[in-house]
């Protein structure tokens, strides 16, 4: 009951003071706003690419062939190395000579024909290993890693339009990601000096809390709620625009892909939900640590 | 060991302000449950600094301080609220808020401890009529006179039923006439409740109207304590 009573006061308080600040609280409530609209689209972002390095990692594969004529203790070794590539899938597929000949015979008759003919494949096929990556991102690395093997003859993987996008795609978002972190510590400071002015305002009330036996608690609580309701107020409108805005983007394209097959988009559902309410935790939590700070000073007897 | 009956004790209290002004100087005072004591000095003798380490507003540098059982010296920052509770405060300028009534003033006082509106009502009026105060409950603090708005300021003082009520100059804005008033409410209440009042003054004429203990802090040093003392010019 205590409890309950204090934070309806709390919440109370608070509400007076956004609106006895009005333009400083508006101020605070647009930068949490544009922070956190930053804030939704490099999870947009994030999240999308991760889904596309998924996606392209499953299809884009690294196709190894080693010399000729190699050995047995030679290959063993080839797949013990490639095994303890980090970013190596553990699924990759080996076709020896002979498996390939059999393939070839398989195309067509003329092929087939031909492959017949072949009696020392392990002259003329090579070995083939198709290698897919965990990290699309380093797929380049990764190929020259294998590359750099002195047994392997070549490497090399088929789309490299679809990795550099996605490693554009990657930076856009990690450059989002940084913006928005200086957007955050901005608004942390303008909130800060909203909560700042409304303690002036209430110094004398503070005082005399302190002086009749108020707690910490009882005397933090309208600051705190005031920081949570400029988070709340100020994530709505974000929240709106990412909801209706991936929606929309979502519906321009060809079933949720863009250009391509790998380029696969998250449906909008449930995922803006999720992103809503991170950008909702994200605007709330600013707005309470924010006003936190503010108060600590004032707390110290 | 404190005895049960101690109400305040100071051991070797010593006090170096950060500007490196020495307030107080090896202090050692008790009181008694139930006693009113008048603390006089002059202008930075220490008194208003004695004051404050007793509702912790200030720490002592040295010395041991216990208020009602609390160790002052060691209470933390946000467990000082359990101190303050169990004091009441009174200043020179009143410290009311201006834009709520006498009543709401009072109440503020027991909203901020989160006590029950029901015990809040009951609590408020019965305090504002120890104080003589019940016809005004209606009125803002600057509709009163000075002498009235120190009375709202004892009524909130008293109402969480403190043990001990602090005073640091409560007469120093009033004349003659309004202090006596004050000091015999403060009388009344110390007689009728049994709660101690420590009072910081130096004004002559209640002090030896009063007739009560009187401590007499010098330079920072407590030079004379006696019962039933008066307001000793030489001893300023």
């Amino acid at each position: 009951m205590k409890l309950f009573r204090m934070i309806k006061n709390g919440i109370r308080d608070a509400f007076k003071s956004v609106y006895r600040n009005f333009s400083l609280s508006i101020a605070s409530i647009s930068c949490i706003s544009i922070t956190l609209m930053v804030v939704a689209l490099a999870l947009l972002v994030a999240f999308n690419v991760e889904n596309f390095s998924k996606k392209a990692g499953d299809n884009v594969t690294i196709v190894t062939y080693l010399k000729l004529g190699v050995s047995d203790e030679e290959i063993a070794n080839f797949e013990k190395t490639i095994e303890n590539i980090e970013n190596v899938n553990k699924d990759w597929k080996k076709h020896t000579p002979t498996e390939r000949k059999n393939e070839l015979k398989e195309e067509n008759d003329f092929l087939s024909s031909v492959a017949t003919l072949i009696d020392n494949e392990n002259e003329v096929f090579h070995y083939r290993y198709d290698i897919n990556v965990n990290d699309i991102k380093k797929i380049e690395e990764t190929k020259k890693e294998i590359r750099s093997l002195t047994i392997v003859d070549s490497a090399e993987y088929g789309d490299e339009t679809i990795s550099r996008m996605i490693n554009m795609f990657d930076v856009a978002g990690k450059v989002a990601i940084g913006i928005a972190i200086v957007l955050m510590i901005v608004t942390v400071f303008l909130i800060i000096n909203t909560i700042k002015l409304t303690i002036f305002s209430r110094r004398r009330e503070i005082s005399i809390m302190r002086v009749v036996g108020a707690s910490n608690m009882t005397i933090k609580n309208p600051f705190i709620i005031e920081g949570f309701i400029i988070g709340l107020l100020g994530s709505i409108v974000p929240i709106i625009v990412t909801i209706f805005g991936y929606k929309a983007f979502y519906g321009m394209l060809d079933d949720g892909h863009f250009m391509s097959f790998w380029l696969e988009f998250i449906d909008p559902q449930p995922f803006v939900f999720l992103v809503s309410l991170i950008i909702l935790i994200i605007g709330v939590v600013v707005g309470m640590f924010g006003s936190g700070r503010a108060v600590r000073k004032y707390l110290k007897i | 060991m404190i005895l049960l009956s101690e109400l305040i004790t100071l051991t070797n209290v010593n006090k170096k302000y950060k500007n490196g002004v020495n307030a107080i100087y090896d202090l050692d005072l008790k009181i008694k449950k139930g006693e009113f004591v008048f603390v006089i000095g002059g202008s930075g003798s220490g008194k208003s600094t004695l004051i404050k380490m007793l509702y912790r507003e200030e720490k002592p540098t040295k010395g041991e301080i216990f208020v009602g059982g609390i160790n002052v010296v060691k209470l933390r920052n946000s467990r000082v609220y359990k101190l303050r509770r169990k004091l009441g405060i009174v200043f020179q300028d009143y410290r009311l808020l201006p834009k709520l009534t006498v009543y709401e003033n009072v109440a503020f006082a027991l909203e901020a401890i989160g006590a029950k509106s029901s015990e809040i009502r009951i609590k408020t009026l019965r305090a504002l009529e120890l104080v003589g105060l019940k016809g005004k409950t209606r009125n803002y603090p600057d509709e009163l006179s000075g002498g009235e708005q120190q009375r709202v300021a004892i009524a909130r003082a008293i109402v969480n039923d403190p043990k001990l009520i602090l005073c640091d100059e409560p007469t120093g804005n009033l004349d003659p006439k309004m202090s006596l008033e004050i000091v015999k409410v403060l009388d009344d209440i110390n007689k009728t409740t049994g709660t101690t009042v420590v009072m910081a003054t130096h004004d002559k004429e209640i002090v030896n109207k009063f007739k009560k203990r009187v401590i007499v802090i010098k330079e920072g040093r407590l030079v004379k304590d006696y019962e039933e003392g008066k307001y000793d010019n030489e001893a300023i």
